[in-house]
């Protein structure tokens, strides 16, 4: 496991709490705007930012996510602005960084190249959901080598038996989906979804962060009980969204949103 | 030379192919690859297929020679496999029978399909209605502006035609949303592909449900004229009309095979979909790896076809892979030259080609006499041209056409006044 997220994750269990990731499109709406976006969530308190670099195809992302990755490309993104943006952030903050994107970006880039930009960038782990563990064009080597976690995913309908095998398979933690489907929509935590989340407990040897579909202090207080980090996506990107378009200074914004979920 | 495999290796075609789907869906892909091995195999549902192909698809399709056209060219024979006479004017409904027919094997209730220029929209919404499944069709909002006949046939059929708004609101999106729909439901639902791509076993499973193509072609060929034609030429979108056309023939050396892409408007990109023809270079989208119109980034890139179902950036699997090993050929045909291989053999074979299909004939009309006289050519009409009217009145700039259609907008508002 990458150093700063093992230690980071140690002193999220010593301390009792749990941890905290936060979610920004790099170049959404533009580069400067999610840059502020990001130091923000930073600020605020996030242990970890997970920066999506976009994609035009991206299938496993609702409209939110969706909508802010055309307008980041339409805004001309490049994947060294996504470089950039890490850089900048590791210089003002200690907020460990992910990057999430899809198979195609890394792949066409070259993923030997491309984890060693993310390392070289100060990136602690990737998260790409389209690579599977049966036919992953050697990415878990290459990240390994470059001590970089590479994080899986889990997702409602996965087996005992696959939570173990993709927790034996990953580092970092294991991204746990909080329900089906794609980003954005709210996540009850019914029945269903506990029942969900204490397979992954049981079987993962892995901590655990959950995601999809969170949007309140409320729910990250619930999910307490069953992981140690609770990732909010689609959420941020509005809040993000609405800042924008009202003009309203975003890192400030931002700062506030976390801090409030936080404390 | 080697023969060469028909069914994937495990999902793979060489270096192409794969199932690289996000963790969600690998439940239900595994359960369609299990459900799918068993029934291809299974007599019993090999007999239904069959059935419903000739009773209500109305196969076999014919197998034209097309005297007059081969007159004026000049050059080869020219015999067309008439798959426009399929039920829904198109070969699409071959593969969409099949899988809706797996699916109800599979306890499934609900289809949900992606769709480009409809035809493979309408297939499986009439699949659907003849067999008693509730039905979704996603569809990009640039191809309802464009094929509003089959939006109608399908609203017909008792489907819902969800609109996609996103992105270049063509094939590709309606593709990712129907991808987003399957992750989002429960095991109710099976995504019915619509071509020979998409994660494993996609590929493999529309080839066979369209492999009766070729098998009729064969047949057919052999009946009127004996033994192998020289050459087939077939369009290619995803690749599922060429695939099921050429498949029976792969192993048959002295068989030449020509895929015909989009041109387009132009060489630039956004202008044409040429992956194979043109520049497209490997990539991982959608669950498979191929080739794709894409920049250096590995951003998808715009496309342009006057046919919008061959309006999509990536290309089946095996037929990249037998693009790489030199077993089919690939061409381009412009949005210009179509039109007038669609006028030609309208002409002189009374045949209302689809605008894709056309792509085929454009390419058969430039090789005829090269191929030479006493030589055969086949070319897969893949489907019909009547829902291409709105396009290709325009095209030819018919103003009687548009004058009767601002007549019947009048006509029908003073109707309801
Ligand atoms: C008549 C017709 N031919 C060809 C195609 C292209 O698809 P494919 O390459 O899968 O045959 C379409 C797609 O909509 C079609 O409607």
């Amino acid at each position: 496991m990458n150093k700063k997220t093992n230690d980071k994750i140690k002193e999220i269990k010593n301390s009792g709490r749990i941890g905290f990731m936060g979610h920004v499109i790099a170049g959404f709406p533009d580069f400067s705007s999610s840059l502020q976006a990001a130091m923000g969530i930073c600020e605020g308190g996030s242990d970890f930012l997970e920066i999506q670099f976009p994609f035009s195809d991206p299938t496993a992302d609702g409209p939110t996510i969706e909508g802010a990755c055309y307008k980041a490309l339409e805004n001309g993104f490049k994947i060294k602005d996504g470089f950039k943006l890490i850089e900048e952030l590791n210089k003002k903050s200690d907020t460990i960084i992910l990057i999430m994107t899809y198979a195609n970006i890394i792949f066409k880039y070259g993923i030997e190249n491309f984890v060693e930009k993310s390392v070289d960038a100060g990136a602690s782990g990737l998260i790409i959901p389209d690579v599977p563990i049966e036919r992953d064009e050697g990415l878990n080597e290459i990240a390994s080598k470059n001590r970089i976690d590479n994080i899986l995913i889990a997702t409602p309908g996965d087996s005992a038996e696959r939570i173990r095998e993709l927790s034996k398979a990953g580092s970092g933690f294991l991204y746990t989906v909080a329900r089906r489907g794609i980003t954005g929509k709210k996540s009850e935590f019914n029945k269903e979804a506990k029942e969900w989340f204490e397979l992954v407990k049981n079987n993962s040897t892995l901590p655990i962060a959950v995601g999809f579909g969170i949007r309140t202090k409320e729910q990250i207080r619930q999910l307490k009980d069953y992981c140690d980090i609770a990732i909010m996506g689609s959420h941020l990107v509005n809040i993000i969204n609405d800042a924008c378009q009202n003009k309203k200074d975003i890192k400030n914004e931002l700062k506030l949103t976390v801090e409030n979920l936080l404390n | 030379m080697k023969d060469i495999r028909i069914e994937s290796d495990k999902g793979f075609f060489g270096q192409f192919g794969g199932r690289y789907s996000a963790e969600i869906l690998r439940p239900v892909l595994l359960e369609l690859e299990e459900a799918f091995c068993k029934y291809i195999k299974d007599k019993n549902f090999l007999n239904e297929f069959n059935d419903t192909l000739k009773n209500f698809v109305g196969r076999p399709t014919p197998l034209l020679f097309a005297e007059n056209a081969t007159r004026e060219l000049g050059g080869a024979n020219i015999y067309l496999k008439l798959e426009g006479l399929a039920n829904t004017g198109a070969h699409k409904i071959n593969n969409a029978i099949g899988q809706a027919l797996l699916a109800k094997k599979m306890g499934k209730t609900r289809i949900i399909a992606e769709t480009g220029a409809g035809q493979h929209g309408l297939a499986t919404a009439c699949a659907c209605a003849r067999l008693g499944l509730e039905c979704e069709v996603f569809m990009g909002e640039v191809d309802i502006a464009r094929q509003r006949p089959n939006v109608f046939w399908m609203e017909l059929f008792g489907a819902k035609v969800t609109p996609v708004t996103s992105g270049t609101k063509t094939l590709k999106d309606a593709v990712n949303a129907a991808l987003r729909e399957w992750s989002e439901r429960k095991m109710d639902t099976h995504y019915l592909l619509g071509s020979a791509l998409g994660p494993y076993p996609f590929p493999d499973m529309v080839r066979e449900f369209q492999s009766v193509i070729g098998r009729e072609t064969r047949e057919q060929f052999n009946e009127q004229k004996g033994g192998l034609p020289e050459v087939l030429i077939a369009c290619v979108g995803g690749g599922s009309n060429s695939i099921g056309f050429f498949s029976e023939f792969l192993n048959e050396n002295s068989v030449r095979m020509i895929g015909a892409e989009a041109g387009g408007k132009g060489d630039k990109p956004g202008e044409n979909a040429s992956r194979i023809a043109g520049p497209g270079t490997l990539g991982i989208v959608q669950g498979y790896k191929s080739l794709f119109l894409q920049d250096d980034e590995g951003q998808l890139l715009p496309t342009h076809s006057i046919s919008a179902g061959l309006d999509y950036a990536g290309i089946g699997p095996q037929l990249a892979y037998l693009a790489q090993i030199g077993r089919v050929e690939f061409t381009s045909e412009k949005d210009s030259e179509v039109i007038e291989a669609f006028k030609f053999f309208a002409k002189t074979e009374g045949i209302i080609a689809a605008l894709e299909s056309s792509h085929a004939l454009s390419s058969c009309i430039k090789i005829a006499k090269k191929i030479g006289k006493g030589k055969n050519i086949i070319v897969n009409i893949s489907g019909r041209g009547d829902k291409d009217i709105f396009i290709t009145a325009s095209a030819m700039n018919d103003n009687k056409w548009f004058q009767f259609l601002k007549d019947e907008v009048k006509r029908h508002e003073q109707k309801n006044k």
